[in-house]
């Protein structure tokens, strides 16, 4: 220690003395160790590889350093020392309510020592042991993780996906300032709502199988019909008891019914119909979306006026579904990992499309940030090297 | 001939990189900045906090990438303080230490701000998770002393902030995935709000963040430190820095057209 | 002692977390707090993995005499002289810091910074416009690559003057962010994270135990 306490002092009185030339001398080592790294881009080379080393030594060296002073010593040692002072309080009597206190840290030990099993590393027969603190902070980070993950990538993310459609129908009341939902239907009107939109989802995805596949998903889209017709007859209702019928509303369930039963009425003569006639049937599922576009007009005609009174524009609830949109085609595409077939095959596409989109904005992104690095380090060659050298001679 | 072009030696390239950012290093252009809304949303969110709140500044950046996040945090810090905001540093990353010390003793040193009352630097403590989440139940029990050994009981600024609760806000200036383990564990757990000032390369994962409010605001890379500059009105390293960057930038352009106009020829010709 | 052992700490810990997070009875508290506690003081030490295994690669780099090996006596001159500096002294002290100023901070930032360089080059080479995918990931990226400067807007108002729309280098930027890049991340983060929550199970539950390492 002392001839450590000797050099420090030696290299403390040269930093004194020096201490503007340390500056200057320090200037130049960095941008020597500047070049001799960028000496790497014309080839590969001795100062390169000289500076590449002395950087991983150092910066290791750094690190030990401070997971001593910012780490053991704060957090292991002193709580320790300060309970073993406690504990000679207790033995010679003088005792305090701190010194009391402090005893706990006694309890540290444990801790302490099984962070010192990392050090079974050095040794070949017993390394296994440092699989101790590693299982504990593993099921620490294990434990923490699942309700927290949960609660903020999985409940948040979702609830942050619909949320903007809530302010599809929000106005401010001008006269009090308070934020109000037009559209407030009551139970039936909603179960309805959710009823068909279930069932306009499962008869459309007929359409979007394979001709192997639909065999199978006969029954899912005669499900699906029941569902919209069910789900619209319930609106229908809930319309009349409410308030009555207006004649852009009776235009509209007219139009949506027309919609829904030819929808219906499509598909179940394509697969009624033989593999062999669907060929000469094919205009069928044409006809199928010809009727859903019906559907979708009548529903504009019933809600749009109170869907577009919200604070929303077009554009954004565009982009709102879009959203929707994209974060159901890319997990399609992520738990698909068999071979992607019919719907599966064009939703996981288009979940393909999107993460390229995503990608395409980090690659963006990222020339900036390599730029930026290399723009800070111009800077300091231009500005702060050259420039002290032009300083000292002008 | 097109060959020779789509072959030709990488060196040529990198020269022409130093020059496009060496040029506009001597010769500095000065263009008009747009301010985007994620750094809008951070600069309202600390000009509407009441004088005399604290904020955190968690510094967690390796010394490779400081280029973006320091005109940040000087940004961000010459606002703080100018508004009577008291700012507390610390990081997770044992390599920015001395670095993010030197900062803020710099930052302050330039607004007259004083150590103790009016920022704070706590330095570091390793293992991230367990720091985030002991500094929620009690900050002592992590830093028992700041960076400069000083007990936090005897630092006047610290003697009314317990936990998070004292806190308005965390910005953590990033460069990995730091940001996403503080929303997760002290956002969600703490109720702490967090904001991002993250290095480029990571800004597009930070958006679901955004849009939930999980982030109360971000300044993405060099542009975010230009534009929150813009809202000082105290152009900084970020606005040079940024202006430097347009002309790579149009070149890297160039040289993506370039490539592709030449792939697209010589497949023309296979063809 | 070998196995048993630590899976049943695993255990131990990961459930005490789990349940002290939900139960606010004041001993749970005090659990979760001593938890905490122990994660601070044993995390400080695995940092002698990390060098242990630096250590051992240039050791044995210089006893094999592997090419370049004599670089491996600059590492541990360099790992040294901080140690030298540092562990008695502190880590304000003037040696330290200068190295670290001088030598350590601008080669980490010098070294990340010849990134600049290759990703021009790769741009030039292998960013082609090969199939649909690769055009969509090609042209998101120069859209936000415009954006990103301020010569962007001035392209845009000077090429694209006959639109309404103004700063439309940077708006459309903002958009391919906020829309379809945050579709595409919440996908992402949504799958990895129902990933770490089933991971975390197997690991609390002893089914997935590849972190104990190989042997018995």
């Amino acid at each position: 220690m002392d001839v450590f306490g000797f050099l420090n002092d030696v290299l403390g009185f040269l930093i004194d003395v020096f201490g503007p030339w340390m500056d200057v001398f320090g200037l130049w080592v960095a941008a020597i160790l500047t070049l001799c790294i960028y000496s790497f881009l014309y080839k590969d080379n001795p100062f390169y590889r000289f500076a590449e080393h002395l950087f991983v030594g150092i910066s290791v060296g750094y690190g030990i350093v401070i997971a001593i002073h910012q780490g053991v010593i704060p957090l292991a040692w002193e709580p320790l020392v300060e309970a073993f002072d406690g504990l000679w309080i207790e033995i010679t009597g003088d005792v305090t309510p701190e010194s009391r206190q402090a005893l706990w840290g006694l309890f540290r030990i444990i801790p302490i020592f099984i962070g010192l099993l990392f050090f079974a590393r050095l040794s070949p027969t017993y390394t296994w042991l440092i699989r101790y603190p590693i299982a504990i902070l593993i099921g620490f980070g294990a434990g923490v993780a699942i309700p927290n993950v949960l609660q903020a990538n999985i409940f948040k993310q979702t609830q942050g996906t619909v949320a903007p459609f809530d302010k599809i129908d929000e106005i401010v009341d001008p006269t009090t300032l308070i934020t109000v939902h037009t559209f407030d239907p009551s139970f039936l009107g909603t179960a309805g709502a959710v009823l068909m939109v279930i069932g306009v989802l499962c008869t459309i995805s007929y359409f979007l199988f394979s001709v192997e596949q639909r065999e199978s998903y006969k029954w899912f889209s005669i499900f699906g019909i029941g569902l919209g017709v069910i789900g619209l007859t319930l609106l229908f209702v809930d319309n009349i008891i409410t308030d009555g019928l207006t004649l852009i509303e009776i235009v509209g369930f007219v139009l949506m019914f027309v919609g829904v039963l030819g929808g219906a009425l499509c598909t179940v003569l394509y697969f009624l119909s033989s593999v062999e006639q669907r060929n000469t049937f094919n205009w069928l599922p044409i006809i199928g979306v010809g009727f859903f576009i019906l559907f979708i007009i009548g529903f504009i005609g019933i809600y749009g006026n109170t869907i577009w009174s919200g604070t929303l524009t077009p554009w954004e609830v565009f982009s709102a579904v879009l959203i929707v949109v994209g974060v159901f085609c890319t997990l399609t595409y992520f738990f698909f990992s068999v071979e992607h077939s019919g719907a599966i095959r064009w939703t996981s596409k288009i979940g393909i499309a999107f993460l390229m989109i995503g990608f395409g904005a980090a690659f963006g992104n990222t020339v900036m940030g390599r730029l930026a690095l290399m723009i800070h380090r111009v800077g300091f060659l231009i500005n702060d090297w050259i420039g002290s050298i032009i300083a000292l001679f002008g | 001939m097109l060959e020779k072009f789509m072959n030709m030696d990488r060196r040529i390239i990198f020269l022409l990189v130093a020059l496009v950012v060496i040029i506009p290093t001597l010769i500095p252009v000065r263009l008009p900045i747009t301010v985007s809304e994620p750094t809008q949303k951070l600069y309202d969110y600390i000009e509407q906090l009441p004088s005399g709140s604290n904020i955190m500044l968690a510094f967690d950046y390796g010394p490779s990438s400081l280029a973006e996040p320091e005109p940040m945090a000087k940004a961000v810090m010459q606002h703080c303080f100018s508004r009577g905001i008291k700012v507390i540093g610390m990081t997770l990353f044992p390599s920015t230490v001395t670095l993010a010390d030197r900062l803020m003793k710099k930052i302050a040193d330039e607004n007259n701000a004083v150590y103790g009352q009016d920022y704070v630097f706590l330095g570091y403590r390793p293992g991230t998770l367990p720091v985030i989440l002991g500094m929620g139940t009690n900050i002592a029990n992590v830093f028992d002393k700041d960076y400069q050994d000083t007990p936090l009981s005897e630092i006047p600024m610290m003697a009314d902030v317990k936990n998070y609760d004292q806190i308005s806000l965390l910005l953590d200036l990033a460069s990995s995935s730091t940001t996403e383990a503080w929303i997760i564990y002290a956002n969600t757990k703490y109720d702490l709000q967090i904001a991002a000032g993250v290095t480029a390369v990571i800004i597009a994962q930070m958006y679901p963040y955004l849009q939930t409010g999980q982030l109360v605001g971000m300044m993405p890379g060099y542009l975010g430190a230009a534009e929150y500059e813009k809202l000082l009105n105290a152009p900084g390293d970020g606005t040079v820095g940024l202006n430097t960057a347009s002309f790579a930038h149009l070149l890297i352009i160039i040289l993506v057209i370039l490539g592709n106009v030449a792939f697209f020829m010589q497949r023309r010709k296979e063809a | 002692m070998k196995r048993q052992v630590p899976l049943a700490l695993c255990f131990l810990f990961g459930v005490a977390m789990i349940y002290t997070q939900f139960s606010p009875h004041q001993y749970s508290d005090a659990i979760y707090k001593e938890v905490i506690k122990w994660g601070l003081i044993i995390s400080p030490f695995a940092l002698v993995l990390a060098v242990v295994t630096l250590i051992q690669t240039h050791a044995s780099r210089i006893r094999f005499r592997a090419e370049h090996w004599q670089y491996s006596f600059i590492v541990f001159i360099g790992m040294i002289a901080m140690v030298l500096a540092g562990v008695p002294f502190g880590e304000q002290n003037t040696v330290l810091v200068w190295l670290y100023d001088n030598v350590q901070v601008p080669m980490d930032a010098t070294m990340f910074s010849l990134l600049a360089f290759f990703i021009a080059s790769a741009a030039f080479r292998a960013f082609r416009a090969r199939a649909f995918e690769a055009t969509l990931l090609l042209i998101t990226a120069m859209f936000v690559m415009l954006g990103n400067i301020p010569v962007g807007d001035l392209i845009w108002e000077t090429l694209m003057s006959w639109t309404p729309w103004e700063d439309g280098a940077s708006w459309l930027r903002q958009w391919i962010l906020d829309v379809p890049n945050t579709a595409a991340r919440r996908g992402i983060i949504l799958g990895v994270s129902l990933g770490v929550i089933s991971q975390s199970i197997r690991i609390i539950l002893g089914i997935e135990r590849s972190y104990l390492g190989g042997g018995d």
